[in-house]
């Protein structure tokens, strides 16, 4: 791995001679030799753990937004987040970025180091209010479309030292309001001169933190930050959220997550949806604005790991096949956890990816095993509900995702839709009319998996199947629940073949799996998900049912 | 009169000794009343985290509510059941059967199940059965769920073994009384 060290205990020059060192080495160079293709040089940076307001969120959201705005150049910062964050390849990929690609990280200690290299970049500096969180989303929209770093009162004199002018200072402006006025301000401060192609949603975590891995990137952008509740009971801020959603491109991007205080996934994605808007989480998604500009290798073509040769006629035998997806897309899940490769397994490739982390894409593309198979996600181009969506909008997303599904070599696709139910109440079917739209906007794919949790839609036309998950592999039910579980599918499943379809929730590794299933011995095979589907096509014990057919929902 | 005073002083606490003996046996150490599952002693429910049951009536009919919950999400389920034998046909409403949630086994939508409940010991241990068509993606797949609803002597703890036709190992949920 080479990096080096731009911290001057490493050097044997003074510490100005180290940052013009470095300064030369990030930005001159990229800009004689790549122009707009990969740089050779950036820096990187760890960041701290802790992100409460009274810990280091205030350090913390200062680097964030100073990355997004260094970067609005060319890719200058990358960060290093802590072992515990939720995406859990900020190092691994840095490593692959120097070992692969070849580009030098030079490492940046300390947040003064940080702004000695990148405060050129800056325009001035954005006061928030440690008293008032929500300050702290509006800054992130207003470092955005002036360039400045968001600093809590404690960073001023910081600012101050690199020559930088306050910008605005929000300290006691937003005392007493709730989040409605406060956002209300901002949009008639701010919003005619936000992107209408991004929105940022700042929520996840609450109360005194806040995890904003995403910011870089809305700050890139110009996006307008937000986390107005999605929960139709609360009037207010839903029918706010409608009209900014409302006012959006169509077809646009939420950047971010929900707020897990305010409303839940499904209110959340259902309203998004609604207004044909596609989701691309989480609010914890990190150096995306450094990720967006790093191409594929010159000539790169993604390739999946098929295991079905064609023109090979497939023939279930009597007894019972099972297939593994792990949930959540890549990059927060069980990839770099112990035991990928052992057993054939499916990943969810979050179909945006391409243009917004390209290189990162190749990441994972690269390190696949020969029993990694990728498939598209979820239910668009980015995170949607289909019954939601409107008509019009509908067929034009899934052709966009299968778009890039043929880009990136991809033949299946998942679909989730939670704005019925999710895996505890009402439905999660699809009626006939939009698995209609699947089958005729994805006309190669060889098969299509419905639910999250357990579902209830299936289909097959023309030998593609479009299954359901027969099992939530929850990271919380105990071994021996889950060995009764499998068990009891297979009693109420009688016949032979049977098709036996698991999710695994990112948050288990594969050796648990790999353990559980061990317990069957030979009553299950575990096989490759194109196999499994082709499988299934070829004696379709399962009925085909949709949503229409059911009389009563929850 | 210092007499007097001593008599109304004895009658008034043989009084509230006859009150506090009173309440002590109207407050049921039976079957009746709300009961919530203690969670680690009990099978797993998972993906719930809460289950609260109720139940109400007199020797021949009882309602029984189950209600299971987990971060913002609830069910809440009763039914009315005649004892004695009687076949009560029970509507279901479906489709998720809170039952397992993990399993691609759902409940048909306003189909019925039919359920029998006798006292193996009035209002003390209950057994009730249940038969019961679920949807599976091979098609209808009939089950028996046979339940018993014992209450602990102390009549502060609730046992609920359940035996489902489709399951090997019984599962058993102990409750305390609310």
């Amino acid at each position: 791995m080479k990096s080096t060290k731009a911290s001057p205990s490493c050097w044997f020059m003074p510490p100005v001679f180290v940052s013009l060192f470095t300064l030369f080495f990030i930005t001159i160079l990229p800009i004689f030799s790549y122009g707009k293709s990969q740089p050779d040089s950036a820096c990187f940076m760890k960041l701290a753990d802790q992100w409460e307001i009274d810990k280091n969120l205030p350090a913390n959201a200062l680097l964030v937004s100073l990355q997004g705005i260094a970067n609005k150049k060319a890719p200058n910062i990358y960060f290093i987040y802590p072992k515990n964050w939720p995406y859990t390849f900020t190092q691994s990929i840095l490593d692959y970025y120097q070992t692969k690609r070849k580009i030098h990280f030079a490492e940046i200690d300390s947040l003064e180091q940080a702004l000695d290299l990148f405060h050129q970049y800056v325009k001035g500096y954005i006061v928030w209010d440690k008293s008032v969180r929500t300050s702290l989303v509006i800054a992130f929209t207003l470092s955005g479309l002036k360039n400045g770093i968001v600093v809590s009162e404690e960073y001023i004199p910081l600012a101050e030292k690199y020559g930088l002018k306050p910008i605005h200072d929000f300290r006691g402006q937003f005392k007493g309001m709730n989040d409605y006025q406060i956002y209300k301000w901002a949009y008639d401060n701010y919003w005619d001169q936000c992107s209408k192609d991004f929105i940022v949603y700042m929520g996840g975590v609450y109360g005194n933190k806040m995890q904003a891995g995403i910011a870089d990137f809305g700050i890139y952008k110009h996006a307008f930050f937000t986390d107005l509740s999605c929960d139709p009971k609360d009037t207010v801020e839903y029918r706010f959220a409608n009209k900014l959603f409302s006012e959006m491109h169509p077809m646009s991007m939420v950047m971010g997550w929900h707020s897990y205080k305010k409303d839940s996934e499904g209110q959340f994605a259902r309203l998004t949806s609604h207004y044909g808007l596609r989701v691309e989480g989480l609010n914890t998604m990190p150096n995306l604005s450094y990720n967006n500009q790093i191409p594929v290798t010159k000539g790169y073509k993604f390739k999946n790991n098929h295991y079905i040769k064609r023109g090979k006629k497939y023939k279930a035998k009597k007894k019972i096949y099972a297939a593994c997806i792990q949930t959540d897309g890549l990059g927060i899940g069980a990839w770099l956890k112990p035991g990928r490769g052992e057993i054939p397994y499916a990943w969810e490739v979050p179909l945006n990816w391409i243009w917004l982390a390209p290189a990162m894409l190749q990441y994972f593309y690269d390190m696949a095993t020969p029993k990694d198979y990728f498939i598209g996600a979820l239910s668009g181009p980015g995170y949607m509900y289909p019954k939601a969506v409107p008509r019009k909008y509908l067929p034009k997303l899934v052709a966009k995702a299968y778009k890039m599904m043929k880009q990136l070599d991809l033949e299946v696709f998942e679909i989730m839709d939670y704005s019925q139910g999710n895996r505890y109440v009402g439905n999660v079917d699809l009626p006939k009319d939009i698995v209609d739209i699947y089958y005729k906007n994805m006309p190669d794919a060889i098969g299509f998996i419905n639910g999250y949790g357990a579902a209830n839609t299936r289909d097959i036309r023309n030998g593609k199947p479009f299954l359901s998950y027969e099992y939530y592999l929850s990271p919380t039910r105990q071994d021996s629940s889950v060995v009764e579980d499998l068990q009891e599918l297979m009693v109420l499943n009688k016949i032979r073949p049977y098709f036996l379809l698991i999710h695994v929730r990112e948050s288990s590794d594969i050796k648990r799996v790999k353990t559980l299933l061990d317990t069957f011995d030979d009553k299950i095979e575990l096989v490759p998900l194109d196999v499994f589907l082709k499988l299934s096509a070829s004696n379709p014990t399962f009925k085909t049912r949709f949503l229409d057919d059911v009389v009563g929902r929850n | 009169m210092k007499l007097k005073l001593q008599t109304a002083c004895l009658l008034f606490l043989i009084a509230l000794g006859l009150f506090f003996v009173l309440s002590c046996s109207k407050k049921s150490n039976g079957i009746m009343g709300t009961w919530k599952m203690i969670v680690d002693k009990s099978s797993d429910i998972d993906p719930w985290r809460n289950f609260k049951l109720e139940i109400s009536g007199n020797d021949s009919v009882l309602t029984i509510t189950k209600a299971r919950s987990a971060g913002r999400d609830a069910e809440q389920r009763s039914m009315k059941l005649l004892l004695g034998g009687v076949k009560n046909q029970i509507v279901v409403h479906g489709p998720k059967w809170a039952d397992n949630l993990h399993i691609a086994v759902f409940l048909k939508p306003n189909s019925t199940k039919t359920v029998t409940a006798k006292w193996l010991n009035i209002d003390k241990t209950l057994e009730v059965k249940s038969q019961i068509t679920l949807e599976t993606s091979q098609g209808e797949a009939p089950v028996s769920i046979e339940s018993v609803y014992k209450v602990a002597r102390s009549g502060n703890e609730l046992v609920l073994r359940q035996r489902r036709s489709s399951r090997s190992k019984a599962m058993v949920y102990y409750f305390k009384r609310m």
